[in-house]
């Protein structure tokens, strides 16, 4: 474990994060069909919040408080997108891209919060696999979701909200951008054929906003409950 | 024998007589049935109008008390056109019925000249809405229209984008924000920056005629490796959604329209390679190949507008036969409308289970085939 300052114990992961979101983006970028810059932003934003949740040092981040950690590594992954701006497409309007690093910052806050308070529960390891297997289940829920939908006829609501659940739906109304109508979407799910409506940003905030303040509090329901116990030393813990 | 010149001059007047009396009843009976077709074209047209007023009608009682039609710009902008550019003529002098959705259409002019109450289908939103405003007539809405304009024109993939020439994508337009692009929003576009008087000279046409030219199935004008030689179009470039990159219906016609707005004329070997494919699959019982009636009324209003434009009131198929295409198109609508007016598709795909989209679509169409 980490002995050191936890902070400066991130710098090294975060910026080997930063890297291989860049690569990993920019390669598929340029193999794809869209040379768009909105849709190079959108893949980054969703490349980066996945790997910056896997690179997340939670071992070290315990040593001091775990909460101002997560918050220090969303805005680190919130920042990076400016990073990528400048790579591919300072022409794209800077509000899009602060709008932007914001959705990346809260949606990482959140998913970071949730496996904080359930590896409090559970151990850190299952949490992990827990958290990042409902993040992918509600990410690719329009893909799945779509062949069932068609039945539900023109414009229903459960087309809208298996779109509001999804965490790259974030990035999208950021960036205003319908992913769904980009070539890949477009091409494989049925989405594009009906109606549906992106959540307001509004709602969204709201929504990751109120699962933030959950977790915070049920953090501190833990702690208060069991003050002297240290993170990631449950017995469940293996 | 002396009687003889008598009896032939006799028979001779006889004939001629005869002869007479036989062009007489021939040129009566043509002009019989002549009356007849046209009695019968007056009874059809009157009809469709009938069918276009029960529409308008069904449109009404749909309409929301803010003026819209299906809380949506683009489809309350096709209900206004209906309603404008219909037999009526109804302006803005009728009522709230008229003046509402302008008021409702205007108040969802966005800052970068977008009109739109979502995110998503901004060009398209924006060319239907700018479209109707024109239509419309008043100058009141100019700055309007000239925002939608400069919209259309920056959401034209080019240059400014990152796009060159070379690109698939190149002077195409999509959805908005940023999409691939589509030749139906690209027709839909062109046919807005035609309406609103965008200077022929203006650049755009002819980067948009270089994506047109991408979407035809035309290897001579398309520089895609994938380009067939039946002159049809397809959705966008390398893909169609029904077949790899097959032509069809709704796209064809769509296609005819965009190389006509973009300046090219009816002599022009991509159009005539358009029309060819369209006589070659006339029909007004389906959208030729898309299967089970997708995209149906999409069909038959690009029909109507590109029939229209391009100006023949008959059309030879594939197998030689003369079809009118407005009565053609006016007996299949009036017989495909509900009795509450409305028209719908049972195919849901694109939009088509909205009456009130359906409808709009059906009524601008037969607004053209009445006129």
């Amino acid at each position: 474990m980490w002995r050191g300052n936890p902070l400066v114990a991130m710098i090294p992961p975060y910026l080997l994060g930063i890297g291989i979101s860049l690569l990993m983006t920019l390669d598929f970028w340029r193999g794809g069909e869209s040379g768009s810059s909105m849709h190079a932003l959108f893949l980054y934003a969703i490349v980066g919040t996945a790997v910056g949740y896997i690179l997340y040092p939670v071992k070290s981040s315990v040593c001091s408080s775990p909460l101002l950690a997560i918050f220090v590594w969303s805005s680190g992954a919130a920042i990076s997108v400016f990073a990528f701006w400048l790579v591919v497409s300072v022409t794209l309007a800077l509000p899009l891209v602060i709008r932007l690093g914001l959705a990346i910052g809260l949606i990482q806050a959140t998913i970071l919060l949730l496996r904080h308070v359930i590896g409090r529960r559970f151990s850190q390891a299952r949490a992990g696999v827990l958290v990042a297997a409902l993040t992918i289940l509600c990410a690719s829920s329009p893909i799945w979701l779509s062949p069932w939908l068609e039945w539900s006829g023109e414009h229903s609501p459960l087309m809208d909200l298996a779109l509001a659940m999804s965490p790259p739906t974030c990035f999208a109304v950021a960036l205003d951008y319908d992913y769904l109508r980009s070539p890949w979407f477009y091409k494989h799910t049925a989405y594009a054929m009906h109606r549906y409506e992106y959540p307001s940003a509004g709602l969204l905030i709201f929504v990751y906003g109120f699962l933030c303040l959950a977790a915070v509090r049920i953090d501190r329901r833990f702690r208060k409950s069991s003050p002297n116990e240290p993170f990631g030393k449950f017995q469940h813990d293996t | 024998m002396k009687y003889l010149p008598i009896l032939v001059a006799l028979m001779m007047s006889a004939t001629t007589v005869s002869a007479a009396a036989k062009e007489t009843n021939k040129s009566t009976s043509r002009k019989t049935i002549e009356k007849t077709v046209m009695q019968q074209d007056e009874k059809l047209a009157e009809e469709a109008k009938r069918a276009i007023d029960r529409g308008l009608h069904y449109l009404r009682e749909n309409q929301a008390e803010d003026g819209s039609w299906s809380k949506n710009v683009g489809i309350t902008a096709l209900a206004l056109r209906a309603f404008l550019e219909s037999p009526r003529k109804y302006t803005e002098d009728d009522g709230a019925f008229i003046t509402k959705p302008v008021q409702y259409v205007l108040s969802r002019v966005r800052e970068d000249g977008a009109i739109s109450g979502e995110m998503q289908n901004l060009s398209y939103n924006t060319a239907v809405a700018i479209t109707a405003l024109q239509a419309t007539g008043n100058p009141k809405y100019q700055e309007a229209i000239k925002g939608g304009q400069s919209f259309l024109k920056k959401h034209l993939i080019d240059e400014g984008e990152g796009y060159s020439k070379d690109h698939k994508y190149y002077g195409g337009i999509g959805y908005g924000g940023d999409e691939r692009p589509d030749l139906s929003n690209a027709y839909l576009a062109l046919e807005s920056l035609k309406a609103t008087a965008l200077d022929p000279k203006d650049p755009a046409w002819e980067k948009a005629l270089v994506f047109i030219n991408r979407c035809q199935n035309r290897s001579e004008s398309n520089d895609q490796t994938w380009a067939a030689n039946d002159g049809g179009f397809t959705y966008m470039p390398g893909y169609s959604p029904h077949e790899a990159t097959a032509s069809y219906g709704g796209m064809t016609h769509a296609g005819l329209l965009s190389l006509l707005f973009a300046g090219a004329d009816k002599q022009d070997p991509r159009v005539q390679a358009a029309y060819d494919w369209i006589r070659n699959h006339y029909s007004v019982d389906e959208n030729p190949g898309a299967p089970n009636k997708q995209g149906l009324y999409y069909y038959y209003n690009a029909f109507a507008k590109s029939m229209y434009a391009y100006g023949e009131a008959e059309i030879t198929d594939g197998k030689g036969s003369k079809h009118n295409w407005r009565e053609d198109l006016m007996r299949k609508l009036v017989s495909l409308q509900n009795p509450d007016g409305s028209w719908v598709n049972s195919t849901t795909k694109w939009w088509e289970g909205d009456k009130n989209l359906v409808t709009a679509w059906s009524i601008i169409a037969l607004n053209l085939a009445v006129r």
